[in-house]
């Protein structure tokens, strides 16, 4: 490891193991404040504003409402070592950056991707673009909604519709023979849209290199279809896309 | 309570088999012992016969809702095993996302302890299974813990996983302002292998402080025990991988190993 790395690290570990503040008056993290002069990338300053949010232990009792961002509360304002607007500049910079990227621009050349499975069917997703896994599928149909979703469910107080990916992803072989036989027991959430996948079976999660996938070049027709994962010889998805494409084939604001 | 984290940053060293194996020859001494898995992968439930995806909730759940941990909520989560005395906090493939879902959060690697701490009453020893990548999951592991066992296996460039293991600690120390204690443990020792010795040697130059005296052995009791989902003491407790770890338990409960 590099020490540039090593500061990474430390940084990282200093996040995880804040310890709750006492009740008493509030000190400031004196070692944080250190580490930060010493690096100037743009998501360490994100940390830095990162360590002004309560941790969640403080208020065990009553547990607070989550912000809709971290970077929304602010309850105590630390010093800023970085002024707001270099701060807005980087976060602009970046959602350009990613907004009509493809998949493997995105991601670093080794990456973790969770395998999970629909009606036979093996699918990959980069855990850097998931949002999170509900163990149940319990949806309510809404009438007037497309075939392929299949409803929508509250999770951490958030409205869900979660598709029904077999029917999504090939409805020329979805009829109501294969309708019955699927068994949905987990939704796999994509990033932090309303968008959900409803499968059937969690497989693995596995280290992958961007060698090991055939990228597709023409994503016209299946833009959500980034390659295919040569091993496992299986789909991967390009989430941005996907979310793009469900929220306007579904009306709904992803 | 005594709490042990089992870690390495390389897999297929023995962590698992560390994990079950002296929860094991604790039981068989009469005490309660919980053994919580932290690997996505879920192979220590797997290795108690427990499947993680056929039981309805998890250590991830309590993660999901670390906020409003309650002594009964977490005790909920923690599952019986065939094994009497002995429980289980079950891992499942959704820890995975941990890092993505919850990374960012203050205080993240603190969960764990948490959790022990609200059930330390119910149980002499928690002992913790890691997974071997560097994230949220092996933080809290090592957070929550006084002493960290290493297993490395005695074979060709063993000690390349050991030094990182090892950085990583102390890199966390210096963060935490604590102390890790650590106790490098050879494993699958084949005396008549060149590899296995040679690394033996190079363990006791560079790690003498915090190298265990003793080795476990390569025995193919291990294998047979995790088939029958059994700890090793109780299918093959006279088999020298057994005794090894018995006496590996001896050390880690003496004045040295407490120290
Ligand atoms: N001392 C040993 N002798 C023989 N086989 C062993 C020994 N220790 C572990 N094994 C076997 O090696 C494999 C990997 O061990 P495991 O404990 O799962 O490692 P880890 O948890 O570090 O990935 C398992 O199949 C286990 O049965
Ligand atoms: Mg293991």
């Amino acid at each position: 490891m590099t020490e540039h790395s090593d500061i990474a690290v430390v940084d990282f570990f200093s996040r995880l193991l804040k310890e709750p503040q006492s009740s008493g008056p509030v000190e400031k993290p004196k070692v944080l404040v250190k580490e930060a002069e010493l690096t100037l990338s743009a998501e360490q300053v994100g940390l830095q504003q990162l360590l002004s949010k309560v941790s969640a232990f403080d208020e065990k009792d009553e547990p607070p409402k989550e912000p809709s961002s971290p970077f929304t509360s602010s309850k105590s304002k630390p010093e800023i070592i970085v002024s707001d607007s270099t701060a807005k500049e980087t976060e602009t910079a970046a959602d350009i950056g990613s907004e009509k990227s493809f998949l493997h621009q995105r991601l670093e050349g080794e990456f973790q991707a969770l395998f999970f499975k629909v009606a036979g069917l093996t699918l990959a997703v980069p855990l850097v673009e998931l949002g999170g896994i509900i163990h149940e599928v319990r949806v309510t149909h809404l009438p007037g909604q497309p075939t392929w979703i299949k409803g929508v469910m509250t999770h951490r107080d958030q409205k869900i519709n979660v598709v029904d990916t077999a029917a999504w992803v090939m409805p020329e072989k979805y009829d109501a023979n294969l309708q019955k036989q699927v068994d949905y027991r987990y939704v796999v959430l994509l990033q932090n849209s309303q968008w959900g996948l409803a499968c059937e079976e969690l497989l693995d999660a596995e280290s992958i290199n961007k060698e090991q996938v055939n990228w597709r070049v023409n994503t016209a027709k299946r833009p959500w279809l980034a390659g295919l994962v040569k091993k496992q010889m299986c789909g991967i998805l390009d989430v941005g896309a996907l979310i793009e494409q469900l929220s306007s084939q579904g009306h709904i604001a992803g | 309570m005594k709490i042990w984290t089992v870690a390495n940053q390389k897999g297929g060293v023995g962590k698992t088999t560390t994990v079950v194996s002296l929860a094991g020859a604790l039981v068989k001494q009469g005490k309660r012992v919980l053994v919580i898995d932290t690997d996505p992968h879920a192979s220590l439930g797997y290795y108690l016969g427990i499947d993680s995806e056929e039981i309805p909730a998890s250590l991830y759940n309590l993660f999901v809702e670390h906020q409003s941990l309650t002594e009964s909520k977490i005790q909920a989560h923690i599952v019986p095993t065939s094994v009497d005395h002995l429980d289980l906090l079950p891992a499942a493939m959704a820890l995975a996302t941990i890092d993505r879902q919850l990374g960012h959060e203050d205080g993240m690697g603190l969960v764990l302890r948490n959790i022990i701490d609200n059930v330390s009453s119910s149980y002499d020893y928690a002992i913790i299974d890691c997974p071997p990548v560097l994230g949220v999951l092996m933080v809290n592991a090592l957070a929550a813990c006084e002493q960290v066992l290493i297993p490395v296996q005695t074979e060709f460039l063993a000690l390349k996983g050991l030094d990182r293991m090892i950085k990583t600690l102390k890199l966390m120390d210096r963060t935490q302002q604590q102390q890790h204690r650590f106790i490098v443990i050879p494993t699958m020792f084949d005396k008549r292998t060149k590899a296995s010795p040679l690394a033996l040697r190079e363990l006791q130059q560079s790690y003498s402080d915090h190298l265990w005296n003793g080795l476990i052995p390569i025995d193919t009791k291990f294998r047979d025990a995790s088939l029958a989902h059994t700890p090793v003491s109780h299918c093959a407790p006279n088999s020298r991988g057994s005794v090894a770890y018995r006496r590996l338990l001896q050390f880690l409960d003496s004045e040295r190993g407490v120290s």
